[in-house]
């Protein structure tokens, strides 16, 4: 091999090195023989949503579409007459931050039921359950029933979009659950794989870590009585932590073990990214678009409906055909959120504006 | 496919004559129940009410057997008075050495891994810790039919705290006879090695991998535990192939993938479902012959033809899996990190 060949080989194994990829399999119809084409779900298919069709009757006039510039954007559910809770974020859907003290978007907003189109303006949010209130004076549209008692797992569930089918049917797959991330306030080396070492990259200021004594190029190797060999292992310790929690880290430092006690905290923003929780992972994509803000509701209900981030907003009926809970977010693969029945009043409660505004 | 469907519920009924779960449903008999989940469509809210309380029924009996282990799951189930742990090879991994069992309720009891078959897989744990632990019984994969129904139980990206493993419900799209069971349980990774059971709470299948259609979720059917036992029980590792030379102990990870590169060659590693890689063409032994018609021999070759690819491009990969030569298409996504 000559110096040169050398020298390009050298080249592409950086390039190589420095490209992160990821072979996916391209989906089912570009798979050989017919049989793998046209694989499709039957569980939640239109002959059984068609069983569906008398429950949501009632539903579906209390759901709304909400248009951003006249195109569909979220759905809404009426709450009150006059108002509809719909999903903030995706109201400013691919316009960056939805909060903050910028400027009134200039996106014109209407909420559509029907045939009908009635203008609409926001009056109320809240950050942490991602609420938004919409104020639509001339709607004369019923609010939801809500359910009267908490759905069991494995509870058939609907959520109609004020078509005759449902948008999406499914289970519910775990009773109501509150979620919070415990953080350390860390970030591992990048590029590093699940199973190498839990090598610190970087300590955060303001973090959990920092505040503890941690030192970027620390490796983790205990979390409590728990010996800690990878990255994975550690993300599995703090997912069973909730923010506040205080657990022994132990850490190679050069020669040295050291133990730190660590209360763990929450999320930190990332000063790239203003709004920590408007985040994209776009390997998490491969099978549907997911919405931006997918974390942190408090508590939720967890079903198995696959839909859309543009289906989300509406209601989630069980068989009775009322309202156990909004759809908040598609988290996942197999997860797509609600918000709890109880959890959407209290928020409108105290979101909406008062009778008498300031004028 | 209406007719089919009637036919295989027929069938079905057929087979499994002792069904009958005594599930309230007001106007809808038993009989039509059975209907319906050995393969049938609910046509009213009646028959979604009876066939919703025979899940939740069936929830209530799963649930409990259905354990986490270390970024995955499992299902408990007892065979000649030991429990065991029943999983899937790509998360046991190896043989004999000891892994913590998180139980349903949160308790923590330990196992050692046996035997996995990495061709089916499939692996087996031993439940160390004495105890009378809640278990499911063993169904019959191979009488599955497409359409019928089926609950899925794992942990969707790892245990967490306060949320019960999600179940999922389902109908089984595909049985072949000897490779994986399909069906539209959608799955994400950590519920690798979770259980998938039938309509009597039989288990049928263990969650091995993905794809990205939404509706191709692969199980290793259970029946691979009985054809294999005397493997999985003695602890012995059934790899696709047999490496006779120490591998080389490189590595490099592509979409959380491993490609060993070893004297024989490229192999493809565990391909765990949340790896988006290889979810429904790569299988774990299968060795990578050739990318875009260029031989790969070494590391090199390999990242040689990785160099310069376009996220959104696809690319041809020919492997050898047990001497038969497989061309799959791949698409190149950049991962972020």
């Amino acid at each position: 091999m000559t110096s040169l060949e050398q020298t390009r080989h050298t080249l592409r194994l950086w390039s190589a090195g420095l490209l992160l990829l990821a072979l996916v399999v391209a989906d089912a119809t570009a798979q050989r023989g017919p049989r793998r084409s046209g694989l499709r779900a039957m569980a939640q298919n239109d002959e059984v949503k068609a069983a569906y069709a008398p429950i949501v009757e009632r539903a579906n006039q209390s759901v709304v579409e909400v248009l951003r510039n006249g195109d569909p954007c979220v759905l809404g559910t009426v709450v009150a007459k006059g108002l509809v809770v719909t999903k903030a974020s995706e109201l400013d859907a691919g316009r960056g931050d939805s909060e903050g003290d910028e400027e009134e978007p200039e996106d014109e907003f209407s909420c559509q039921a029907g045939d009908r189109e009635f203008p609409c303006k926001r009056v109320g949010f809240d950050r942490v359950t991602d609420l938004a209130l919409l104020s639509v004076p001339d709607l004369d549209l019923p609010p939801v029933v809500w359910a009267t008692k908490e759905p069991k797992v494995g509870a058939f569930l609907a959520s109609p979009d004020g078509s005759r089918l449902p948008v999406g049917i499914g289970v519910l797959a775990a009773a109501p659950y509150t979620y919070t991330k415990a953080f350390l306030g860390v970030q591992f080396v990048r590029g590093a794989a699940a199973s190498d070492p839990a090598e610190l990259a970087v300590v955060l200021d303001d973090g959990a870590a920092k505040a503890a004594g941690l030192l970027a190029g620390d490796v983790v190797i205990g979390f409590d009585e728990e010996e800690i060999e990878s990255q994975q292992e550690l993300r599995e310790q703090l997912a069973l932590c909730k923010p506040g929690d205080e657990v022994r880290v132990t850490v190679q430092r050069d020669d040295a073990q050291l133990q730190f006690d660590v209360e763990l905290g929450q999320n930190l923003p990332d000063p790239e990214r203003p709004n920590p929780r408007q985040r994209r992972n776009p390997q998490r994509e491969l099978w549907g678009p997911l919405s931006d803000v997918r974390t942190g509701f408090g508590e939720i209900l967890q079903h198995d409906t696959v839909l859309e981030p543009l289906d989300c907003g509406g209601p989630v009926v069980d068989l009775d055909g009322r309202a156990v809970g909004i759809n908040i977010a598609r988290a996942g693969r197999v997860e797509t959120l609600a918000l709890p029945g109880k959890v959407v009043r209290a928020v409108v409660a105290k979101i909406r504006p008062t009778d008498k505004p300031k004028k | 496919m209406r007719t089919i469907l009637r036919f295989s519920s027929l069938f079905m009924l057929g087979v499994l004559p002792l069904t009958a779960q005594q599930t309230p449903g007001d106007q809808v008999g038993d009989a039509r129940l059975e209907e319906i989940l050995a393969g049938g469509a609910p046509r009213n809210p009646a028959e979604l009410a009876a066939m919703q309380a025979h899940v939740q029924a069936l929830v209530d009996r799963v649930l409990p057997a259905t354990v986490s282990l270390p970024g995955a799951s499992g299902v408990l189930v007892e065979h000649d008075s030991q429990t065991y742990v029943f999983c899937a090879a790509h998360v046991t991994e190896e043989n004999d050495r000891p892994i913590q069992i998180t139980l349903h309720d949160g308790r923590k009891i330990e196992g050692r891994t046996l035997g996995a078959d990495h061709l089916a897989d499939v692996s087996l744990i031993r439940v160390t810790t004495e105890g009378d632990w809640p278990v499911v019984p063993r169904g019959k994969s191979g009488e599955l039919t497409p359409g019928e129904w089926v609950l899925m139980l794992g942990h969707p990206s790892g245990i967490k705290s306060g949320r019960s493993a999600p179940v999922r419900l389902g109908r089984v799209l595909r049985v072949p006879e000897t490779s994986y069971l399909v069906t539209d349980c959608t799955m994400q990774g950590g519920d690798s090695g979770g259980p998938l059971l039938d309509m009597d709470g039989r288990l049928v299948g263990i969650n091995s991998r993905i794809s990205r259609n939404l509706a191709e979720n692969m199980h290793a059917p259970i029946d691979a535990f009985e054809r294999q036992w005397e493997v999985l029980a003695k602890g012995e590792v059934v790899r696709r192939r047999v490496r006779s030379r120490r591998p080389s102990g490189r590595r490099i990870q592509l979409g959380g993938i491993d490609i060993e590169f070893t004297d024989e060659g490229l192999f493809v590693g565990p391909v765990p479902p949340d790896s988006n890689a290889g979810l429904q063409g790569l299988l774990p032994g299968d060795r990578v012959l050739q990318i875009d018609g260029d031989s790969v021999e070494d590391r090199m070759d390999f990242l040689h033809a990785m160099v310069g690819r376009e996220a959104g491009s696809k690319l041809n990969v020919l492997v050898d899996r047990e001497g038969e030569k497989v061309e799959i298409e791949l698409e190149v996504v950049r991962e972020d990190r």
